[in-house]
């Protein structure tokens, strides 16, 4: 009897407690922005600037991974030939290193509540745990230079980059402030999918993780231009040798000297 | 601003940076015959562009600058066909021994050590003998040089080979093999070295077929349209490595430089433009010595690199 008079409050009661305790759980990944989504490399790409903006709690640090499939790579080691030159010298493979990776984390700023430098690297994240986790064909003891040499043939790339302290807070009210984070795209990046990560992190624990897809395509001349080279290389070789001798007549029509100038 | 998107080499570049590298390196192609890929590679490897694409491109761009070149030359009556026909066979020849030797090298190991230092030896005997003698040229009558030249022993024993005949815009007589096996070796070197081979056919020309320099000039030009017609072809076929973006924009720069090129070459005598040429070819020679000396700024490299 006294269950059937209070079975109704309890059930809304339980429902709005339910109900509350997922739009706590889902503030911070509804009020996340990415923009774009989408990028096109077209005819003047030169790269761009993906904003990743939201909330975060107040004394929290934010970082944010764009990276890209994972592959493996063969490269020339360098090493000095009879003690003096320097030559390339045999190969060594990588394995499980991402194609792009560029990371950037409110840690390093002055307001920054993370005092152990080692946080990213303990949360699986930056270029530290990238070097611990790749696998390299080489003897133990190159092992560590030759990560480090292959992470700065990356950054020289443009393909790997890391920028400690360059996202932005402000702060909201007592229990939670907006970041930004302004992420320079370099126009090294090729066509595919990558993942946008961003990490909300308390005391050196991740305490939020989210994920999104960026998809980076060709469009217009590029897309022509890559398609006709790889899927009819034939024709494209030949168009573009028809083309250079083309330019080279036309150079010789409108800037060349007229015949008959004689030989020395 | 002024950037384009280069699809294949997968970054962006500046459009008048690239189009004022190619004028300059056309104006060398112009002046002394050469395919300039020696500066042009480098400095596209620099900006940014990745060494496999940087060298494929450069030969499509090449396409064009010797294009303009030869024409400007011919007009000029500095190009020898009979003689640009036969270096050009033996060079295709050659160019196809040298890449199955290079496959030999390789396997028995530290091939590129033996490349790079032949390279370098070779470039500064060159570079040095050119730059003496024609120093000495330009110090003495002419006429002298000439008579000189009669009397040496390689031109009484080339005088001796068979199959003797005139090659008129050369003003030379020489045996059909002398041509036909100085290119077989100089695409033999050119494959191993990686290069266009126009520095080692223009000093060739000189000194082992006699001729003029500025005959040498034209006819060298005329045989690299062909040699960069085949490699462009070759490279977009299997390794896709050709940015026909790139090179647009390259030889826009180049086909106009190679015009100016072409009309100063015209000015200089030829003594003049050997000891030019002389001196670009120890500066090359400096380069790839130093690159060899100085610690490398990343112990890394990509295969096909430099």
């Amino acid at each position: 009897m006294i269950w059937s008079r209070i079975r109704i409050p309890v059930v809304i009661m339980v429902a709005s407690f339910i109900w509350h305790l997922q739009l706590a759980c889902s503030t911070e990944p509804a009020t996340t922005k990415f923009e774009p989504n989408l990028i096109a490399i077209g005819t003047f790409f030169n790269g761009t600037q993906l904003t990743v903006s939201g909330k975060a709690g107040v004394e929290n640090d934010v970082a944010v991974v764009v990276s890209g499939k994972q592959e493996e790579l063969t490269l020339k080691k360098k090493g000095k030939a009879l003690g003096l030159l320097w030559m390339n010298q045999g190969d060594v493979h990588f394995k499980k290193v991402p194609n792009f990776y560029i990371l950037y984390s409110s840690i390093g700023r002055m307001e920054s509540a993370a005092t152990d430098p080692n946080t990213l690297e303990k949360l699986g994240i930056g270029f530290e745990y990238l070097k611990n986790e790749m696998e390299i064909g080489a003897p133990a003891e190159e092992r560590d230079s030759l990560a480090d040499e292959f992470l700065k043939l990356k950054q020289n790339q443009g393909l790997y980059a890391s920028h400690p302290g360059e996202i932005s807070f402000e702060q909201k009210n007592e229990k939670e402030k907006s970041f930004i984070a302004k992420i320079w795209i370099p126009p090294q990046i090729s066509a595919g999918e990558y993942q946008i990560r961003v990490i909300e992190i308390h005391n050196g624990h991740t305490v939020d993780n989210l994920k999104n897809q960026l998809s980076v395509k060709e469009e217009g001349i590029p897309l022509m231009l890559s398609s006709l080279a790889f899927n009819h290389s034939l024709l494209y070789g030949f168009f573009a040798v028809l083309i250079a001798v083309a330019a080279g007549l036309a150079m010789d029509f409108f800037f060349g000297t007229g015949k008959g100038g004689g030989a020395h | 601003m002024f950037h384009l998107y280069l699809p294949i080499a997968g970054n962006s570049v500046n459009v008048l940076l690239i189009f004022g590298l190619g004028g300059l390196v056309g104006i060398l192609s112009g002046i002394f015959g050469v395919g300039g890929g020696f500066l042009m590679t480098p400095l596209l490897i620099m900006i940014g562009i990745p060494p496999t694409v940087a060298a494929a491109s450069d030969s499509n761009q090449i396409v064009g600058a010797s294009t303009s070149g030869t024409l400007a030359h011919y007009k000029m009556g500095n190009v020898d066909f009979k003689m640009g026909m036969l270096l050009l066979i033996g060079g295709v020849a050659g160019g196809t021994l040298g890449v199955q030797v290079i496959k030999v090298l390789r396997q028995m190991g530290n091939a590129d050590f033996l490349i790079r230092i032949t390279y370098v030896l070779m470039l500064g005997f060159v570079g040095s003998y050119m730059f003496i003698e024609s120093l000495q040229a330009l110090r003495k009558n002419r006429t002298s040089a000439k008579i000189q030249k009669k009397k040496s022993k390689y031109a009484q024993l080339i005088s001796k080979l068979p199959w003797q005949t005139n090659f008129e815009k050369s003003g030379v007589r020489l045996s059909v093999l002398m041509p036909l096996v100085l290119g077989i070796f100089v695409g033999i070197l050119a494959a191993i070295m990686g290069v266009g081979g126009g520095f080692i056919m223009v000093p060739v020309m000189v000194y082992l077929l006699r001729m003029p320099m500025h005959v040498v000039v034209g006819t060298s030009l005329f045989q690299i349209l062909f040699t960069c017609v085949d490699v462009t072809i070759m490279q977009s076929y299997s390794n896709h490595t050709v940015d026909f973006i790139l090179a647009l924009i390259l030889l826009l720069g180049s086909t106009l430089g190679a015009q100016f090129g072409a009309k100063i070459s015209k000015r200089l005598k030829g003594d003049q433009l050997k000891i030019l040429l002389a001196s670009l070819v120890l500066i090359v020679m400096a380069k790839m010595l130093l690159d060899l000396l100085l610690t490398p700024h990343v112990m890394l490299a990509f295969i096909g690199g430099h």
